[in-house]
């Protein structure tokens, strides 16, 4: 009988030690690493074309049409493929999207706070939808969090063909 | 031991009229702090299992919480209308996959009449799961006065399949308010879902416009002229929701507001966090001032008990077992309190549970105590047995002293 308890509590253990260091690592990216270098070159372009307008007026039509322009430019901005398919880990803040107070909503992570709520959004490929796992966190509007998944492409199938990011997410902490 | 409890229930039901008020004051102050628990659970749950699947809701401009809680909870006055011609330029924004207007304001026996179209119980999802229907289909968008009913109206009123039902304008309160003239045919019945979605009675577009337009055959081709409650929108992309949200404020004709279900709520919640918090702590009070109630009374009897406690230690009582015996006596008048309190409570919550659910739309449901009930109330008893303590010390102290004898003058 003492045997079986001793081989219990080992297995046990090692299941346990097993869930602490999973044989998938996930690599820790930054939001930077998210976009495009050569779309980053470009945006970076427009913003400094644009200090030439610092003079100009917010009621200015010129700066209406300028500001639509660069906000349909965010909208559409390319994810880069390099982590595609790959396990990453990741930290952002929590856009929650369904009325719904459960563990099982699925939300999106920003790069940073007050993103979309109070401030303009961030570009297209600096947000990722989350499919939470089974049994997932808790989350609120704003909160941070550390998420690890799989990245992947969702495409659409239509002649827009805009991707986005979207993480299948195998484990969702709270940010310390 | 059974000795002692029954001595113990003795000298009480000797004392019973001051003994009961005690018991009253404890019960009536526990019933407070569970009522406010339970409620804060109740709200809880009915605001967690909402609607999912829509991301975004659209209303006329104004505050984001209202046009949540009155298109998606029912709850609070309605917002103003917007306008259908609106609904051709938002099927434009790229992203957008349906969109599924409302219109509210109508009520069956104070259920809400919602105005939606076929397509909402197939786009709507409640608690990630999609709708179906317990017997009967969708009403056709096509046809008139149709109705689909949600699992606990039908169960209330026992409606059947095929049943003629009448809806009222407005709350349904007040003189010649019935839509008398046009009676409803049910043609399905909603799985229940635990969502607003039970509660409420859905037709066609159509008839609600019919029924507040008084001409009898509206043509469909109008309908872009009526005037909706919000507009439902899904997506093709969740992602793209800041996008779609941008545009559909940026579309100049019309004075729009698009919100996120999630963010809302969540700012909602943060609001009310706060008074549940404060509620929670004013009952708290209620129930440590009743526990000094119970310690200060007994301290107060103990100057009138030297003689049933020198008596106590007459026929054998150590003055150690008098200390336990106070302490049995507090336990005793905290735990009748409690559960006088919690019976109470449930009676309570029983009478009114029908009215939360028609009024505000929460469930309350008796029932068992939840596990933040238990720890409450043994927490309530911990506190109460170690305030005990002092009273006890008190007796201790006179059972050493005390003697049978009148004190000498």
């Amino acid at each position: 009988m003492k045997k079986l308890i001793v081989l219990g509590l080992s297995i046990f253990l090692s299941g346990f030690l097993a869930q602490n260091s999973p044989a998938q690592t996930y690599k820790e990216i930054f939001w930077e690493e998210l976009m495009p270098s050569d779309w980053a070159k470009q945006i970076e372009k427009d913003f400094t074309k644009m200090k030439q307008f610092e003079s100009m007026e917010d009621s200015d039509p010129k700066t209406d049409s300028l500001y639509s322009k660069l906000r349909k430019q965010w909208d559409e901005a390319p994810i880069s493929k390099k982590y595609i398919g790959k396990p990453i880990r990741i930290a952002g803040y929590v856009v929650p999207l369904d009325a719904d107070r459960s563990k099982t909503r699925e939300f999106l992570i920003v790069p940073y706070f007050g993103a979309c709520i109070h401030t303009p959004p961030p570009p297209a490929n600096q947000i990722i939808l989350v499919i939470p796992p089974a049994g997932g966190l808790k989350v609120r509007s704003m909160d941070p969090v550390w998420v690890e998944g799989i990245l992947t492409e969702s495409r659409l199938n239509n002649d827009m063909g805009v991707s986005a990011y979207q993480l299948n997410a195998a484990k969702i902490a709270p940010y310390k | 031991m059974r000795y002692w409890i029954w001595l113990a229930l003795q000298s009480a039901i000797s004392r019973k009229g001051a003994l009961l008020i005690i018991v009253f004051s404890t019960a009536i102050s526990v019933a407070l702090l569970l009522a406010v628990l339970k409620i804060r659970d109740d709200t809880k749950t009915s605001f967690t299992n909402a609607i999912s699947g829509v991301d975004l809701i659209v209303g006329s401009k104004g505050s984001p919480t209202e046009l949540i809680l009155y298109s998606v909870f029912h709850i609070g006055r309605p917002t103003s209308l917007i306008s259908g011609k609106s609904i051709p330029e938002i099927q434009k924004i790229n992203q957008v996959k349906w969109i599924v207007p409302i219109q509210l304001g109508d009520t069956y026996r104070s259920y809400p009449v919602v105005g939606t179209n076929s397509y909402f119980f197939d786009s709507i999802k409640a608690q990630n799961r999609s709708l179906t229907f317990t017997s009967g289909q969708a009403f056709s968008d096509q046809k008139d006065h149709e109705l689909v009913l949600g699992a606990n109206v039908a169960k209330q009123y026992k409606h059947r399949i095929a049943d003629r039902i009448t809806l009222s304008h407005g709350t349904g309160k007040g003189p010649a308010q019935d839509h008398a003239d046009s009676p409803f045919v049910i043609t399905g019945i909603l799985a229940a879902t635990g969502t607003p979605i039970d509660n409420s009675v859905f037709i066609s577009i159509q008839s609600f416009n019919n029924l507040h337009d008084g001409s009898k055959n509206l043509q469909f081709a109008q309908l872009d002229s009526a005037q909706y409650t919000a507009f439902l929108i899904g997506l093709q992309q969740r992602s793209a929701v800041f996008s779609v949200r941008r545009q559909i404020d940026a579309l100049k004709s019309f004075s729009l507001m698009a919100i996120m279900p999630g963010v809302a709520l969540d700012e909602l919640w943060q609001t009310m966090e706060i008074a549940e918090n404060a509620l929670i702590l004013v009952s708290l009070g209620v129930v440590l001032t009743s526990i000094f109630g119970i310690i200060s009374a007994l301290m107060v009897s103990l100057e009138a008990r030297g003689r049933e406690i020198a008596t106590l230690r007459a026929i054998g009582a150590r003055p150690s077992q008098i200390f336990f015996f106070i302490i049995w006596e507090t336990f005793m008048i905290s735990l009748s309190g409690i559960v006088f309190g919690w019976v109470f409570l449930q009676i309570t919550l029983l009478g009114f549970s029908e009215w939360f659910m028609k009024e505000w739309g929460i469930l309350i449901q008796s029932g068992l105590p939840s596990q933040n009930d238990v720890l409450a109330i043994l927490s309530i008893l911990a506190t109460a047995l170690l305030c005990s303590t002092l009273p006890a010390i008190k007796a201790y102290r006179l059972a050493l002293h005390e003697g049978l004898n009148p004190p000498s003058i």
